[in-house]
C-alpha cells in the first residue's frame, strides 16, 4: 500500500510515482475499451433492428421528447467541462476550486438522472415498457413498438447505471481530495475517474441522436 | 516533474471545447428538423463522431496521451468496426431478412 497525504510515496512494486501513475491510467484505458465493446453490442442491435423495422423506430422516437434529450446532452457536456476543470485545478494546486468543480459535476449527474426519471415516468404512465411488459397496445400504429422501447430502456438504462456509478466515483475522489490526498503531482484517481466520466458523456453523444432524433 | 507529461495551460481551451460541443449539439438538433431521408442519420452520426473526437482529444487529453494508450483505445474502435462489419455482412446477404423475424 502506498502512503498518502502530503508525503506521497508510491507502492513498492513501482519504480517511481510516475511509473505508478502511468500503470494506473493505462489500466483505466483498458477498462474503457471493454466499456465501448459492451455498448457496441447494443449499438449493433439497434442498427440491425432499425434496418429491418425503420417504421417502428420512427413511431417510437415520436414518444420521446427531444427537448429533454437535448437538455440532458447540455447537462452532460457541461459536467464534462467541470470534470476537466477539476483536474486542471488540482494540477495547479487549487484544491478548493477543484472541489467546487467536482461537486458541480455530481450535481449535473443528479440533474441528468432527474430528467431521466421524468422521462421514464412518462413512458411508464403510457404503458410503454420494454419487451413483454409493454401494455400500450391500443393506440399504437405498429404491433411491435415494444422492440423500440426494449432498446431504449436497455441503452439509456445501462448508460444511466454508468452515470450513477460515475457520480459515486466522483464523490469518492471528492472525499479523498478533502482529506488532502491529491496534489499537483499525485492525482491518478481523479484523472482515472475523469476519463470514465468523459466516456459516459461520449456514449450519450451517440445515444441522443440515435434515440431522440431518428427520422 | 512526477506526472507532468504535458505543460499546464489555462482553462481557455476547455471553455472553447465546451462551446464547440454546444454549437455541434445545436447543429445536430437543427439538421434533424429537416427531412433529408437517409442522409439525416449519416449527418447525425458524422456530427456525433466530431463531438466524440473533440471530447477524446481535449477533455480526455488524447493529444498528450502516450502512444501505447492511444493504440489501446484505438483497438476498441477497430474491434467495434469488425463487430458491426461482420454482423452487417451477415444480415445484409440474407434474402428473406423479414422472414427471420416473426410478429412483423
Amino acid at each position: 500500500m502506498s502512503t498518502v497525504s502530503s508525503g506521497h510515496t508510491h507502492a513498492h512494486h513501482f519504480e517511481s510515482s510516475q511509473h505508478e501513475h502511468k500503470a494506473g491510467i493505462h489500466g483505466v484505458w483498458l477498462f474503457l475499451v471493454t466499456e465501448i465493446l459492451m455498448f457496441s453490442g447494443l449499438f449493433v442491435a439497434y442498427a440491425i433492428f432499425k434496418g429491418v423495422y425503420p417504421e417502428v423506430f420512427h413511431e417510437g422516437h415520436r414518444y420521446l421528447d427531444w427537448r429533454l434529450g437535448a437538455l440532458n446532452t447540455v447537462i452532460l457536456l457541461f459536467s464534462s467541462l467541470t470534470m476537466a476543470l477539476s483536474i486542471h485545478y488540482i494540477r495547479v494546486n487549487k484544491p478548493k476550486a477543484a472541489m467546487i468543480n467536482l461537486l458541480i459535476t455530481i450535481a449535473c449527474g443528479l440533474g441528468f438522472m432527474i430528467v431521466k426519471y421524468i422521462e421514464y415516468n412518462a413512458k411508464f404512465h403510457h404503458g410503454l415498457y420494454p419487451g413483454h411488459f409493454f401494455t400500450a397496445h391500443e393506440h399504437i400504429e405498429h404491433k411491435n413498438l415494444a422492440l423500440f422501447f426494449s432498446l431504449y430502456f436497455c441503452m439509456t438504462g445501462l448508460h444511466g447505471i454508468h452515470v450513477l456509478t460515475g457520480m459515486g466515483l466522483i464523490g469518492w475522489v471528492a472525499i479523498r481530495l478533502k482529506k488532502g490526498e491529491f496534489g499537483p503531482h499525485h492525482y491518478t484517481a481523479v484523472e482515472g475517474v475523469g476519463l470514465f466520466w468523459h466516456l459516459v458523456d461520449l456514449i450519450w453523444i451517440y445515444l441522443f441522436p440515435l434515440l431522440y432524433l431518428v427520422s | 516533474m512526477a506526472h507532468d507529461a504535458h505543460e499546464i495551460k489555462g482553462i481557455g481551451i476547455y471553455l472553447k471545447v465546451f462551446a464547440t460541443l454546444i454549437v455541434l449539439t445545436i447543429v445536430t438538433v437543427a439538421v434533424a428538423q429537416v427531412n433529408l431521408g437517409r442522409l439525416n442519420t449519416l449527418i447525425a452520426m458524422l456530427i456525433a463522431t466530431a463531438k466524440a473526437l473533440v471530447v477524446m482529444i481535449w477533455f480526455m487529453h488524447m493529444n498528450h496521451e502516450s502512444t501505447l494508450n492511444r493504440i489501446v483505445f484505438g483497438t476498441a474502435f477497430i474491434f467495434a468496426l469488425i463487430f458491426y462489419g461482420l454482423t452487417f455482412m451477415d444480415v445484409d446477404t440474407r434474402i428473406n431478412l423479414q422472414n427471420l423475424f416473426i410478429n412483423k
